[in-house]
């Protein structure tokens, strides 16, 4: 299980990557004026650093709460569904359940967590890097 | 109207205002700098001399693309020179670390550029107390400040508008008014009345010449109007490289 939430966490920490390194291309400008102002490299670096990584924190602490929900109330959930379908979901005779099993493993739950907070982390150097990097005459210079 | 190049008079010119020998707080020695194209190499500097002292103003008058951005970017030490040293206030800066480079900049060094470079989500107020709270000021020291420098410079109306919602003249005076905000001592403008009708660009331009007379700090604008160029106190231009003191 923490092999395939892995694999699903970097699909969506290369998702932060690219869009972080889409809003450099778009803020160009206005690193170059921060630049031009007295920012430093290590500033502009944090700056994109803490856009990219709240997106990690946002994404894991409302997914974390999202799972939380549904594992503790998962036949609950069933049930309505079964009901809204006016179908019979996970019938116990075709699947031999009784309810549906959802194991709340309180390890391997925080595992994920800083997994995913880690990943997001690591997923803002990149772009914030190259933000870091950019030459403010260039920057500046066709605008 | 004679050319003298400035390689000689360098280093310590007397300060005609006050008499002194006053060491400038810019000089540029003998830089290079040149770019490659392809297989073309352009020479835009070759051994380029500069100095200006505090509460000079000099107009850099060249045609395009003689290398008059490029040499206010060395200046602002915002690009290396490929040879030569530029020191601000007799401390040489090629050699310094970015993070050095980039505090000198942000303290000692303003810049003005012929399109106004506001910050567009930011409004006009904001715009100026940004590289304050770069400085490290605080907020509310910043915002008086601010404040002051804008309603000096005729924008007391206009301090919550957004640089979109401004006239050209306005925008550049904003962009002064950053420019300034951290009480530089050196200023440097890249045509900032080029993109405006002569009558805004004098506005501007007066606006310019009140601060730097109220703080003393030595301006150096790139410029193709001769008007502003012959109401500064030095003109020098761009020729084969090499700065022209024009006379």
């Amino acid at each position: 299980m923490f092999l395939i939430l892995t694999i699903i966490v970097i699909v969506a920490a290369f998702n932060i990557t690219s869009g972080l390194i889409m809003l450099v291309k778009d803020k160009g400008r206005d690193i170059g004026i921060l630049r031009t102002m007295g920012v430093t490299q290590g500033a502009i670096m944090r700056v994109f650093m803490m856009t990219g990584a709240s997106v990690g924190v946002v994404g894991t602490l409302v997914g974390f709460l999202l799972a939380l929900l549904v594992c503790l109330n998962i036949e609950s959930i069933r049930r309505f569904i079964s009901w809204l379908t006016n179908t019979e979901l996970f019938s116990p005779e075709l699947y031999f359940l009784s309810k549906l099993p959802a194991d709340l493993d309180v390890g391997e739950t925080t595992a994920v967590v800083i997994m995913a907070l880690a990943l997001s982390l690591l997923a803002t150097l990149y772009p914030a890097w190259r933000a870091a990097r950019l030459d403010p005459v260039e920057a500046l210079r066709y605008e | 109207m004679s050319d003298v190049t400035i390689n000689d008079q360098a280093a310590s010119q007397p300060d005609v205002e006050s008499g002194a020998e006053a060491p400038p707080i810019l000089f540029l020695h003998g830089i290079d700098r040149h770019y490659s194209q392809g297989d073309v190499v352009l020479d835009i500097l070759k051994g380029a001399e500069f100095a200006i002292w505090p509460g000079q103003s000099v107009a850099l008058v060249a045609p395009s693309g003689a290398g008059k951005s490029t040499l206010l970017h060395v200046a602002g030490l915002l690009e290396h020179p490929d040879a030569g040293e530029v020191y601000i206030d007799q401390v040489p800066t090629s050699r310094l670390p970015d993070a050095e480079r980039t505090r000198i900049r942000r303290v000692e060094i303003g810049f003005v550029y012929q399109f106004h470079h506001l910050l567009m989500e930011f409004s006009a107020l904001e715009n100026v107390v940004m590289p304050q709270m770069v400085r490290g000021l605080s907020r509310p020291e910043a915002v008086r400040r601010a404040s002051d420098l804008l309603g000096y410079l005729g924008l007391k109306e206009r301090l919550t508008h957004r640089p979109a919602e401004l006239s050209g003249g306005e925008q550049q005076r904003v962009a002064i008014a950053r420019a300034v905000a951290n009480a530089p001592r050196i200023l440097l403008a890249d045509e900032p009345t080029g993109n405006l009708d002569p009558r805004t660009s004098d506005h501007v331009f007066s606006a310019l010449t009140q601060l730097v007379q109220a703080s003393g700090l030595a301006v150096v604008v790139a410029t193709h109007n001769m008007d502003i160029a012959g109401r500064m106190d030095r003109r020098v231009t761009l020729r084969d490289g090499l700065v022209i003191e024009l006379e």
